[in-house]
């Protein structure tokens, strides 16, 4: 018989293929040191799914990240990893390892988009960095310019140094690497290298201040001595609470502390091989406990009310924070796995010597997971419900209260009792409450029966913006877009639609926000009787008294914010936040003077001389987008004395304190509150 | 604390003439200068050493680095310290290695030999001895630590011009501005370059400041341990000069001490090591960019965080489309203007970041570490066991080192030994530290023990040169106001003279009121004036409460 040869039929591209949702990249789950460890060894790396980016090119550069690999003290590049390459695909790319650069690169990218998207999924909205802030010479002249930063930058091989910071100059996170310079040789090779681009703790923590600064981009200016710490103390947080997103690490963790997390665990410790290379004995930074000097044992660390108020340097004041949160952390996992121990033990409550069995093990980690997430997820929520400026622990827990509240009205399982209890037992207090009962620490909703005159024409000009469908500034259109997140340019009937690019939603941002602020102008400068007007001096904000320059405001950080409805589904809100600044000096006699021109109504005051530093002011405004209700507007108001007082007394206080600036001038904001150190101070 | 130790030693004559002619009589006190040129140290101290006689100290002799008239204003100094001295100064002390405490010895070296002024004896610290086995060790690590700093200073200005880069090297000359002009570090890095400067660097004003005490007639050099408590030279025994005690309080002899040079700061770690603030990958890849040994870029491999099969060289990336695209150059947008864009790109580039810190803590390191080596004495009044406290530039550690020492000398008549406590708090005359920067000063375990009510301060700073080199905070303002407030404003700083017969602060009956003289021979601005303040050895009664 003979063969005939057939007609070739191209079977291979005929089906449709869906792309993946996840991509899988292997990452060590805490730092390389755990994996020259037996008892930790299987736990020492895991496969974090991040999301399919379509585009993603070689560095990775993707939408969110640009990896660049640039070494200068070595004189050299390292090439793009491309993770595209079918090799890598198949095997969830790079096996992690230390010497070598494409892994590094992988584990960066890996870890700082697992840190993005638990914020995109908290938030419920895209994570954009702040604006670029750069001078440019033309000419002979200096002009300052900004201009939206599409990616931030990751140098995985910046400094030779111990140390990892995000520069918000640079809109960059650099990483050092150095050879490790132990206390005692068992805890580490002496001179072997360490890098801090492989330790997930240190990738979370930085790409949390990147994340932070874009969503509150003045939380970067010390104005008084919570500011800084509360930038370190929340990127600890998210670094932590990431910890118990990972189910293997979990169990193995929760099996070997038979399930009490409250002793010594990996979970509660930062940047374990850092902390040994640098010369600790210990991680640099752990939520839980800390080791004694004198015996070297672990010991759980007792809250004292006292210290707070004692402590004045910023990492101090930040790790309280943060064990003061994870204090109620535990007491919440506590109170919810209960009942698992009870049934376990035939309601004794007692664990019979040895391992646990391994689906209590599991049952326990799941709840331990739940609990974390939802702390990590109102951490974040919180963060739409602080002040624009001039932070203090005590507004975050407010608003930490309030973002609670509004995901949860009904406190069924006791997390906000949890929270306000711990936060007591630390000392940590807002100054602005009467009692520290749930109610008086939720912002409070203005009062509509005394306010009403102010808000009704307030909120009638944001509706007009919102819904206007005037052309030449987009319009109505924008604002649906931005909502959307779709391009509706051009289309009359049904067309698929496409989804908008982070970029094209911060034009749309920035179109809103510039029309806004040109309607709540003309509102404030309007004289009555003439349409909508406005208090010149609305929610403690100066937007028409007195000197045209004295009234320059900012429209910022405007967008709608989801929650889920007590009735189900979902409620929009509209976040908005105005920011404004007046100058500050150290000289209490012209400070008189300022304060006394900037009071007056008297138009034709004098230009503003140079100053020693800026006061700032401003409101997060929280709007029912059905109703158009108000419901918070909290405020940090530019007339406040007593905050321009506490200000100038802190800046002054630290004014000559730092040898660097002796010589090499002012410290750049970045620079300052990044660095990894600062807790080894302590420990000395 | 001082008034009950009014002692009925024998002071015989020289109190009873001085109450009638303040001013005139030079016999029951010691009369300290101190010389108004600028941003630097220069005391001379004069004590009665019997009738006729005056026995001098001087303490340093410097001026900071690019002072208007430096060379002229030193000679001024050198020509007026021989017309009050005489023709010679007992006894030289210099506190530390530093271009503003030193300088002169360099740059008015031809007035001291056309003068012929000379100089018996020198006092120095016990970290400048040669056959100390610890002051070696630590000028070794010294001597690295400058190397590496020449050298990143020379790779900082091989690396381009953008503006962060000009900012880390404006601070480094602030820095180097101690070490005085031309190579920045005298001998000790010129020796490796060619030897063609001929201006002098403060190791050479250091080995001039010597060989002063080397010439036939002068008895040589002695070093100070802290505890020790030294007698004066002088002619006549149980003279004022004579009965004096110099306690000497630092440097201290524990190298961490030395190390701890602030208390906040957080860029000193525990350990020891110079590699514990630059570690030494850092400190070879400087050595590489300064010495630009390109056949050897590759060769020493360990510093290097990858094996050379994953290395690109940075110049060959430079022309690979990717480091192009998202480093070098960027991917301009149609609309923006060319400039703008430049600039938004670079200030994104990483180029220099790795030198500028590092070189910024070692040359922090370097500084501070030379100031806590300072030579700290304690001169005390037989009689009314008043000190006059100078301090040179100590910083944190030494300060807090002092009250680990004990001095019980005078533990016959007294049971327990002095502290430094018992020190500060009789100190009647203090020369503020470093030109009042805030970690040269301690606070509670310094200034706020000084407790005397005849407390005067003498601070040699500069305001208008210390800008000028671009020092922040120099001096520290909330020191001065806290000075101010311990010393009843009795603050004498150079370079705010009075009028007339008025210097600052409340001057009770019984304190000789400062004044302001010159010996100058000089017309303008090279002629120098000194401030002179006289302490009495007995307790004038004044209560400030």
């Amino acid at each position: 018989m003979v063969i005939k040869p057939q007609p070739d039929v191209d079977v291979t591209t005929t089906a449709p293929t869906e792309m993946p949702t996840k991509r899988r990249l292997r990452v060590f789950a805490f730092d390389p040191s755990l994996s020259t460890e037996l008892e930790n060894y299987d736990v020492s790396e895991v496969t974090v799914g991040v999301r399919w980016e379509t585009d993603l090119k070689p560095g990775p550069v993707g939408e969110y990240l640009e990896v660049i690999d640039v070494d200068p003290a070595s004189d050299c590049v390292y090439a793009p990893i491309d993770l595209n390459n079918p090799a890598l695909l198949a095997k969830d790319g790079h096996v992690p390892s230390e010497g070598n650069p494409h892994f590094h690169q992988q584990m960066v990218y890996a870890v700082a988009m697992s840190t993005i998207q638990h914020f995109e999924r908290s938030l419920g909205r895209k994570v954009m960095w702040s604006d670029q802030r750069f001078t440019v010479t033309e000419n002979k002249k200096q002009s300052e310019k900004w201009a939206p930063t599409e990616r931030l930058r990751i140098y995985p091989h910046a400094l030779r140094e111990n140390n990892a910071y995000y520069d918000s100059e640079k809109k960059a996170l650099l990483f050092g690497y150095f050879p490790a310079q132990p206390a005692e040789v068992d805890l580490a090779m002496p001179g072997g290298l360490v890098f801090t681009c492989l330790s997930h703790d240190i990738i979370a923590h930085e790409t949390t201040h990147a994340i932070l600064d874009g969503i509150q981009p003045h939380f970067l200016e010390p104005s008084n001595r919570d500011v800084l710490a509360f930038h370190e103390a929340f990127s600890d947080l998210v670094a932590l609470f990431q910890h118990f997103t990972y189910p293997e690490v979990l169990s193995r963790q929760i099996a070997r502390a038979r399930g009490n997390l409250s002793t010594e665990t990996l979970l509660g410790q930062l940047a374990m091989q850092f902390g040994k290379a640098s010369g600790e004995r210990c991680a640099l930074r752990d939520a839980i406990g800390e080791v004694d000097e004198a015996t070297n044992a672990w010991r759980r660390r007792k809250p004292d009310p006292a210290a707070f108020q004692k402590a004045s340097e910023p990492h101090d004041r930040g790790a309280l924070f943060v064990a003061a949160v994870f204090d109620a952390y535990l007491a919440i996992y506590r109170h919810r796995t209960r009942d698992l121990f009870r049934i376990a033990t035939g309601g004794t409550g007692v664990l019979p010597d040895g391992d646990l069995h391994p689906d209590l093990v599991r049952r326990l980690a799941n709840e331990a997971a739940k609990v974390a997430e939802h702390l990590l997820t109102m951490s974040i929520r919180a963060v739409d419900y602080c002040p624009p400026v001039d932070i203090t622990f005590g507004d975050y827990l407010r608003a930490l209260i309030t973002a609670d509240f509004d995901v949860m009205p009904e406190d069924e399982r006791n997390y906000r009792v949890a929270i306000v209890e711990a936060f007591r037992s630390w000392g940590i207090y807002p100054e602005d409450v009467r009692t520290l009962s749930i109610e008086s620490l939720r912002w409070n909703s203005p009062d509509d029966a005394t306010q009403n005159d102010q808000l009704k024409p307030f909120l009638s000009g944001i509706y007009g913006v919102l819904n206007d469908h005037d052309a030449r500034w987009g319009g109505g259109q924008a604002w649906e877009e931005l909502r959307s997140g779709v391009d509706t340019t051009g289309k009359a009937g049904f067309e698929p639609r496409r989804k908008l690019t982070r970029m094209e939603l911060n034009r749309r941002t920035d179109a809103i926000s510039a029309r806004l602020h040109e309607v709540i102008r003309e509102m404030a400068n309007r004289s009555s009787g003439n349409g909508r007007t406005i208090s010149k001096t609305i929610f403690g904000l100066n937007v028409a008294s007195g000197h045209e320059a004295d009234t320059n405001f900012r429209v910022a950080n405007l967008c709608p914010i989801r929650r889920p409805h007590p009735d189900g589904g979902v409620k929009e809100d509209l976040l908005l936040q105005i920011v404004q600044r007046r100058p500050g000096y150290f000289d209490q006699e012209m400070q008189k003077t300022e304060d006394k021109r900037f009071n007056s109504v008297d138009a034709s005051a004098p230009e503003l001389r140079s100053c020693d530093f800026k006061f700032r002011g401003g409101t997060t405004f929280i709007i029912d987008l059905e109703t158009y209700q108000l419901r918070y507007a909290i405020q940090k108001s530019i007339f406040s004395q007593h905050r321009m007082n506490r200000q100038r007394e802190y800046l002054m206080a630290l004014i000559g304190l730092d040898e660097r600036e002796l010589y090499f001038g002012k410290t750049p904001d970045s620079m300052r509150l990044a660095h990894l150190h600062g807790r080894k101070a302590i420990h000395e | 604390m001082a008034k009950n130790r009014n002692s009925k030693r024998k002071t015989n004559t020289r109190a009873d003439a001085s109450e009638t002619a303040p001013v005139k009589s030079r016999t029951d006190g010691v009369v300290v200068r101190m010389f108004c040129h600028g941003l630097g140290d220069c005391f001379l101290l004069s004590i009665p050493d019997g009738d006729n006689r005056q026995f001098h100290i001087l303490i340093d002799l410097g001026i900071a680095k690019g002072s208007p008239d430096e060379d002229a204003k030193m000679a001024d100094i050198v020509e007026q310290i021989h017309v009050l001295t005489g023709g010679t100064v007992d006894l030289l002390v210099i506190t530390h290695e530093h271009w503003d405490h030193v300088s002169g010895f360099a740059q008015a070296h031809g007035a001291i030999e056309k003068n012929k002024l000379k100089f018996k004896h020198l006092w120095l610290a016990w970290t400048e001895n040669p056959r100390d086995k610890l002051a070696r060790e630590l000028r070794q690590q010294y001597g690295k630590a400058k190397l590496a700093l020449a050298q990143a200073v020379a790779a900082v200005k091989l690396s381009g011009n953008s503006t962060a880069m000009a900012a880390v090297r404006s601070g480094m000359d602030g820095i180097l501005a101690f070490y005085g002009p031309g190579d920045e570090f005298g001998p000790a890095v010129r020796s490796g370059a060619k030897a063609t400067k001929t201006r002098l660097g403060t190791e050479d004003a250091m080995n001039l400041a010597k060989d002063l005490v080397k010439r036939p007639g002068a008895t040589g050099c002695t070093f100070l341990k802290p505890g020790e408590v030294c007698r004066l030279a002088a002619a006549t025994p149980d003279s004022l000069a004579g009965q004096i005690k110099v306690r000497v309080l630092g440097p201290p002899r524990d190298a961490k001490a030395i190390r701890k040079l602030d208390s906040k700061t957080t860029t000193y770690p525990k350990q020891e090591h110079l590699h514990a603030v630059v570690p030494w990958s850092w400190t070879m890849a400087v050595n590489r960019m300064a010495t630009d040994q390109i056949s050897n870029r590759f060769e020493s491999d360990l510093e290097m965080p990858f094996d050379p099969a994953h290395r690109i060289p940075l110049k060959q990336a430079a022309e690979s489309s990717f480091f192009k695209d998202y480093y070098f150059d960027g991917v301009k947008p149609r609309r923006m203007n060319a400039a703008v864009y430049g600039a938004a790109v670079s200030q994104r580039r990483i180029d220099g970041d790795w030198l500028a810190r590092g070189a910024e803590q070692l040359a922090l390191w370097i500084n501070s570490y030379t100031n806590n080596v300072s030579l700290v004495l304690a001169f005390e009044l037989p009689s009314s066991k008043k000190i006059l406290l100078f301090v040179g530039d100590a910083q944190v550690g030494n300060w807090l080192s002092w009250h680990d020492l004990k001095f019980d000398d005078e533990a016959g008549e007294n049971a327990k030994p002095l502290t430094a406590t018992d020190l500060l708090a009789r100190t009647v005359l203090y020369k503020v530290g470093h030109h009042g920067s805030h970690n040269a000063t301690l606070r509670q375990k310094g200034l706020e023990l000084m407790t005397h009510d005849e407390l005067v301060a003498m601070l040699p700073v500069d305001y208008e040169q210390a800008q000028r080199l671009r020092y922040g905070e120099m001096p520290l303002k909330s020191l001065i106001k806290a000075i101010n407030e311990t010393a009843c404003k009795r603050l004498l700083r150079l370079d705010t003279p009075w009028d007339g017969n008025t210097p600052p602060g409340d001057w009770p009956e019984g304190m000789i009121k400062p004044r302001i003289d010159s010996k100058s021979k000089r017309n303008g601005k090279a002629a120098v004036n000194f401030i002179e303040y006289q302490v009495v050895d007995r307790y004038s009664g004044i209560k400030s409460e």
